[in-house]
């Protein structure tokens, strides 16, 4: 060969080679098929049963909601050898809603848990769910089912009040003694306005029962036009987007003491020091009694689900003791099984039975008809 | 080693302008260049024949095959563009071996091809080197080289030494010319450079306005250029328009701005002539006592070996070529205008337009 | 037509198809909705709180813009005209915040201008006081200051290129004939920027009226732009306010589209930059090098600090008032709540975008140079449209035209990378585009006359030449793909979360350091990305806008 010649000839030099793209492009083409098999293969969806919920569900208690919703559904899943899913969706109930609509199509998800009483009163909500009575409705009281939906269209779960809550440690009834007597024209001025947090009731159930909640006292107890309020206090209250928003805040800055809350939060606060809690609860006062929103979650069967079934008895085993108990201390709110026990923290909470509430004042066919020009109003009162 | 003939090759443009109809017979192994003015259709013509350009009209053989449809891959062409177009991401090996290595060559092969081409084109000591490395005149050498790589039938040069400086430009002249003819490789040369063209070419074609106006060798086309473009474009000598005013025995009295000149050819009384004479056929002198015609001195511009003497006619300018030093030292000394002048009659073209 | 042209055709063809079923289908599947639920268009603009956000929306943009070219002027003359060290570098440094995603900025801005933030910080020590004096990142003060710094950059490298490419010959002509410098500067130096200055001003407005992070962070929900009303809109499912808001949208968006194309023919691709002539800074009289001293630093507080801030946030914990590592332990922590599925889930679902951005991008640059009259005009409105729709509205019509028929909802994944190389397209079409141009026609005649066939022609000489090119596109296409958080929030479940939607949600639950970590590793990824790009095209990036 030419290069070859041992004579002193020129040594074969090393002349580039032409590299071919298609090697390069082969090899990378291999890599990302193979990198995106493996991940596919990793988060592959497994036909299961599917629950939709919120991101919070049985995740305030001290074991996490990893552990209690395996300890809590289990036995479903042995019992009918299925795996549940439990989907927590970072969005307050509304935009569960929302999600289901999009998906109705073609629904992923059997069950629902935490569309409440006021939200069901939305076409939106009943046009997803399939009304389904179950028999275990036998172990609750019938007024549940009365106050959430006549119409079956969810099963009871949960209830609670929605009130402000205040920490004690910033100020109480020494500093500031309208919080034992607390009306919402205290509430207007500047000082308790300022410290104020609440949720926006588009997106929020918390921040929807506020709303109701003084339209209510405004409308009803009052005879006034609830969208002054909003006026006098638009400058000074903060709105957040959703509960854990609205909590973050409330809990890191100081200058916010009032939160619109749930009922039961003294009771987290005494189950979190071990001792007297430091949270206590300001309802409204008018006509010498107290008043609050009462709030009943429900769970509702998915229209079209891939598993009706399953989900009926979903629906029944979620009134079962099993997964009632792990409520009041992991979902702090008041478990629709009134016979079970209540935690000694619970003492501290606020239960319907002390106040007068204020959804009866409101009817539900008068909410349904009126609940989006209220939002429109609030949205205007609102705009700057 | 390949026959050129183009038949009738016709390019319309959507303006309504054209380029041919093209008639040329390129013989194989010789050089011939497209020459002529900018925008006579030279770069054109070549790229028809090359096959870049649609729509194309008339036939193009190769050795009797026709090549219209064929696209210019396949034609088993070499060329050469005016920008040099080397690949910038390659080295000058690599762009050597391009054409090798699209057609699937053994690397040894290939090897020793591209160190033959390089040895004989002097650019060895640079195939390993980066095009943004090479220097002007190497580029042009480089670029040759990858064109002759794959020993195609046809070499097609366009306007390659445009962009060099004269001296480099003479040298490369002479290497395309050396090695075209060890080669033996048909080759069409564009440029309009005539000094280029009558270099290096076997035969020169002159372009004018999308046709081709003459074909031949450098000295035919200067000693008989066809019509007056190509005098005038080849600088073949000074162009006069003329009456002829009587024809007797093989000569032509032509009167032009009022004196008449003898000039052999044959022609119409009463008719409108065109002739052109070249310099070094301008006699002129200061002498007072013969009858030639009068005109002013305007210039006398040295030149190598010789002296270029400009004179104005009656407003036309005549360019005359004189080797005579003692007429040129009378006339700066004395500082006389009135010069006098005649045509070597046997000199003169007659133009047909 | 043979097989061979058939083929050339389905290739250029397929970016087309993708983006009319991935893009416009969607769209239009929302806007259908919109026609039979929800509310009506004449209600929709009748509302009083609509008609606030659409005017707040354009305001809020002209004031932005306006002051994004006000401080962007002056530091375009000075990068253009004065000489000092380290210029490359902060010219380098000032293409930055253009790549950093808003989420990013929104982390940024709260470290530098927020509470307990670093200006705060340096106040509270002044004053002595324990509790936060100064807060800048909240509200419409908020809105405007973040985005002028996101656009500074943009006005001030757009505005000194077009400077520097003005003869300086020009001028010293003037000068001669008498011209004093503010003659100069009015009639000479403004004129010859005026299409730069424009274009950028459009550039600017477009982006601050398509905001969305930003609004969110600082808006209060009171103040929103017709993004964040579209979100709203969805996410009450009422797709008939969404739809008629995205309409709205649209319209203006793509005709500041046409603008800036019109405004890009003017300005002529200039010839070659003249030797630009620059004067030292110790020319200048005393009083102008102290105006120019604070300018920079106003420059360097305003754009570099909220970058360079983000370490800081990274570490410190403004509720708890002191230093942690906890946002980064958390930031690599494995787990369903960990930071790692959140940062290995941004490089995939972004690498992946990216890898088909650069694919689709290719045709379609090959079409806008088509020679055809139609086809080119086509193509560049199909890279235009994502810069235009709502992605808040692609994500919704993704959902619902895709996810769910698919049944895709339970592991969307697929859906957030086809949202993310919509987001991509542009930018990797346009720079391949560049590149293609700058290829020397006569290469491609040279190779087909060596023999090259079309395949050997594209893998031995056009692929190499756009190698760079397809780099730098690919690069920008992955810091947007990275930075998306709008679609992605929309679509995501959980497990799907990215860096950047993980910051949105841990700065809602005031999770600062979290955030400030996640944040801080996006910094560091369009960084790094961004000087490969500046290294492979050699200090040319400015031209890919």
């Amino acid at each position: 060969m030419l290069a070859c010649t041992p004579l002193g000839g020129e040594k074969m030099t090393e002349y580039p080679v032409r590299r071919d793209p298609r090697t390069i492009i082969a090899v990378v083409s291999i890599c990302v098929i193979l990198v995106v098999a493996a991940y596919a293969a990793i988060t592959w969806w497994r036909p299961r049963f599917v629950v939709y919920t919120y991101s919070s569900f049985l995740d305030w208690g001290d074991e996490g909601a990893d552990v209690v919703l395996e300890r809590a559904f289990a036995p479903f899943e042995e019992k009918y050898g299925i795996d549940v899913e439990i989907i927590l969706l970072e969005v307050d109930a509304n935009g569960i809603i929302s999600k289901l609509v999009a998906e109705a199509a073609n629904p992923v998800a059997d069950v629902v848990i935490g569309i409440d009483n006021i939200l069901i009163l939305q076409e939106a909500a009943k046009s997803v769910l399939e009304p389904y009575t179950s028999p275990s409705l036998s172990l609750i009281n019938e007024t549940f089912v009365e106050l959430l939906d006549q119409d079956h269209y969810l099963t009871p779960f949960d209830f609670g009040l929605v009130t402000l809550i205040y920490s004690m440690n910033t100020i109480n009834t020494t500093t500031h003694p309208q919080l034992g007597n607390l009306t919402f024209a205290d509430l207007a001025e500047a000082e308790l306005a300022s410290a104020l947090v609440t949720e926006n009731p588009h997106f929020s159930s918390p921040g929807l029962s506020f709303l109701l909640s003084q339209i209510a006292v405004y409308e009803k107890l009052l005879s006034q036009d609830w969208t002054n309020w909003w006026e006098d206090v638009k400058d000074d209250i903060d709105v957040q987007e959703g509960w854990s928003e609205a909590w973050s805040v409330w809990s890191s800055d100081p200058n916010k003491h009032l939160l619109v809350s749930y009922g039961t939060d003294p009771a987290y606060s005494a189950n979190y020091l071990g001792t007297a809690p430091d949270t206590a609860v300001a309802p409204f006062y008018y006509n010498e009694q107290y008043w609050a929103w009462m709030q009943v979650e429900g769970v509702g069967l998915v229209k079209n689900g891939p598993n009706p079934e399953l989900g009926r008895a979903f629906i029944d085993y979620c009134l079962n003791a099993t997964v009632q108990t792990e409520i009041p201390l992991n979902q702090w709110m008041f478990p629709v099984r009134t016979d079970l026990t209540l935690p000694s923290a619970y003492q501290y909470a606020i239960h319907p039975d002390e106040v007068s509430v204020l959804n009866q004042l409101l009817s539900s066919t008068e909410i349904s008809e009126n609940l989006s020009d209220w939002l429109t109003l609030w949205d205007t009162t609102r705009t700057p | 080693m390949v026959d050129v003939e183009l038949k009738g090759l016709l390019r319309e443009f959507d303006d309504g302008s054209k380029i041919g109809p093209i008639d040329l017979h390129v013989r194989d192994g010789e050089l011939l260049t497209l020459l002529g003015p900018s925008g006579s259709g030279k770069t054109t013509t070549l790229r028809m024949v090359a096959g870049f350009i649609e729509d194309v009209g008339g036939s193009l053989l190769f050795d009797g095959r026709n090549m219209i449809n064929v696209a210019p891959r396949e034609r088993n062409i070499g060329m050469v563009f005016q920008s040099v177009a080397l690949f910038p991401n390659m080295t000058v090996f690599g762009n050597i071996s391009f054409g090798p290595d699209m057609a699937g060559w053994l690397r040894e092969k290939t090897i020793e091809r591209v160190e033959e081409l390089a040895d004989l084109l002097g650019i060895r000591h640079l195939l390993l080197r980066k095009i943004s490395e090479v220097s002007g005149g190497e580029a042009q050498r480089v670029a040759l080289a990858r064109a002759l790589a794959t020993n195609p039938e046809l070499l097609l040069l366009d306007e390659p030494l445009s962009a060099l400086d004269l001296q480099l430009r003479e040298r490369l002249q002479t290497e395309i010319r050396r090695i075209q003819r060890k080669l033996k490789i048909t080759t069409i040369y564009v440029t309009h450079s005539q000094d280029e063209a009558f270099a290096i070419s076997d035969r020169v074609a002159i372009l004018d306005d999308g046709l081709v106006v003459q074909v031949g060798t450098p000295e035919e086309l200067y000693d008989s250029p066809a019509n007056e473009f190509v005098a005038r474009f080849l600088g073949s000598g000074n162009i006069f328009l003329g009456h002829i005013a009587g024809v007797s025995g093989g000569n032509i009295t032509v009167k032009v701005e009022d004196n008449l000149f003898e000039i052999p050819g044959i022609g119409e009384t009463d008719s409108e002539i065109t002739f052109s004479v070249k310099p070094e056929d301008v006699l002129i002198s200061d002498s007072t006592s013969n009858d030639w015609a009068t005109a002013n001195l305007v210039s006398i511009t040295p030149q190598v070996g010789s002296f270029k003497v400009t004179i104005d006619f009656n407003g036309v300018q005549i360019i005359a070529l004189t080797y005579d030093e003692d007429l040129v030292r009378r006339l700066r000394t004395n500082g006389e205008k009135a010069i006098r002048f005649s045509f070597k009659s046997d000199s003169i073209i007659i133009l047909r337009d | 037509m043979n097989t061979r042209e058939l083929l050339r055709y389905a290739i250029l063809a397929l970016p087309f198809l993708l983006l009319a079923v991935f893009l416009l289908y969607p769209v239009f599947i929302v806007t259908l909705q919109g026609f039979f639920t929800g509310t009506p268009f004449q209600e929709v603009i009748t509302t009083p709180t609509i008609q606030f956000t659409i005017l707040f929306t354009f305001n809020q943009a002209v004031l932005s813009t306006f002051m994004a070219v006000f401080i962007g002027l002056p530091g375009a003359f000075l990068i253009a005209r004065l000489r000092f060290r380290g210029k490359s570098l902060v010219k380098a440094m000032m293409i930055v915040p253009f790549v950093l995603p808003p989420i990013v900025v929104v982390v940024g801005f709260l470290q530098m201008f927020g509470p307990n933030g670093v200006i705060d910080s340096i106040l509270m020590w002044i004053q002595g006081s324990s509790t936060s004096v100064f807060n800048l990142a909240t509200g419409v003060p908020g809105i405007i200051l973040a985005h002028t710094f996101y656009n500074v950059p943009l006005v001030l490298l757009m505005v000194s290129a077009s400077l520097e490419r003005l003869n300086p010959e020009i001028e010293e002509s003037a000068e001669i004939l008498g011209a004093r410098p503010l003659q100069r500067l009015h009639r000479i130096a403004l004129p010859h920027i005026m299409p730069s200055i424009l274009a950028s001003a459009v550039l600017t407005f477009m982006f601050c009226f398509m905001s969305f992070p930003i609004i969110l962070a600082f808006g209060q929900g009171t103040y929103m732009t017709i993004e964040a009303q579209i979100w709203n809109a969805f996410r009450v499912f009422d797709y008939g306010q969404a739809s008629s808001l995205t309409f709205i949208q649209i319209i203006i968006t793509l005709s500041l589209a046409y603008v800036y194309i019109k405004l890009g023919r003017q300005e002529t691709n200039a010839g070659p930059t003249a030797s630009i002539k620059t004067t030292s800074f110790n020319r200048y009289g005393v009083i102008e090098r102290i105006l120019i001293l604070g300018y920079l630093v106003l420059i360097v507080i305003l754009v570099l600090g909220p970058i360079v801030t983000i370490a800081r946030a990274s570490v410190f914990d403004p509720i708890a008032q002191r230093y942690t590592l906890e946002g980064f332990v958390n930031l690599f922590s494995i787990g369903s709540q960990g930071g790692l599925r959140y940062f290995i889930n941004s490089l995939f679902y972004a690498g992946l975008a990216t890898i088909f951005a650069v694919i689709l991008g290719i045709p379609l640059a090959i079409a806008m140079r088509s020679r055809s009259k139609t086809i080119p005009t086509l193509a560049s409105a199909m890279i235009l449209l994502p810069l235009g729709i709502s992605s808040i509205t692609v994500a919704y019509g993704l959902v619902l035209a895709v996810a769910v028929p698919t049944g895709l909802v339970t592991n969307p994944w697929p859906i957030i990378v086809v949202a993310q190389t919509i987001i991509g397209l542009p930018f990797s079409a346009r720079a391949i585009e560049i590149a293609m141009s700058k290829i020397d026609p006569a290469l491609m005649e040279q190779a087909d006359s060596l023999g090259a066939s079309r395949i050997q022609r594209l893998l031995f000489v056009e692929l190499p030449l756009l190698a760079p090119g397809i780099l730098v596109g690919g690069v920008f296409a992955f810091a947007m793909a990275i930075g998306e958080m709008s679609a992605t929030l929309f679509i995501a479940l959980p497990q799907n979360y990215t860096l950047a939607v993980a910051i949105y949600d841990y700065l809602a639950v005031r999770a600062f350091v979290e955030a400030g970590a996640a944040a801080l590793i996006l910094v560091v990824v369009c960084v790094v990305a961004f000087l490969v790009m500046e290294r492979i095209s050699e200090g040319s990036t400015g031209g890919a806008l």
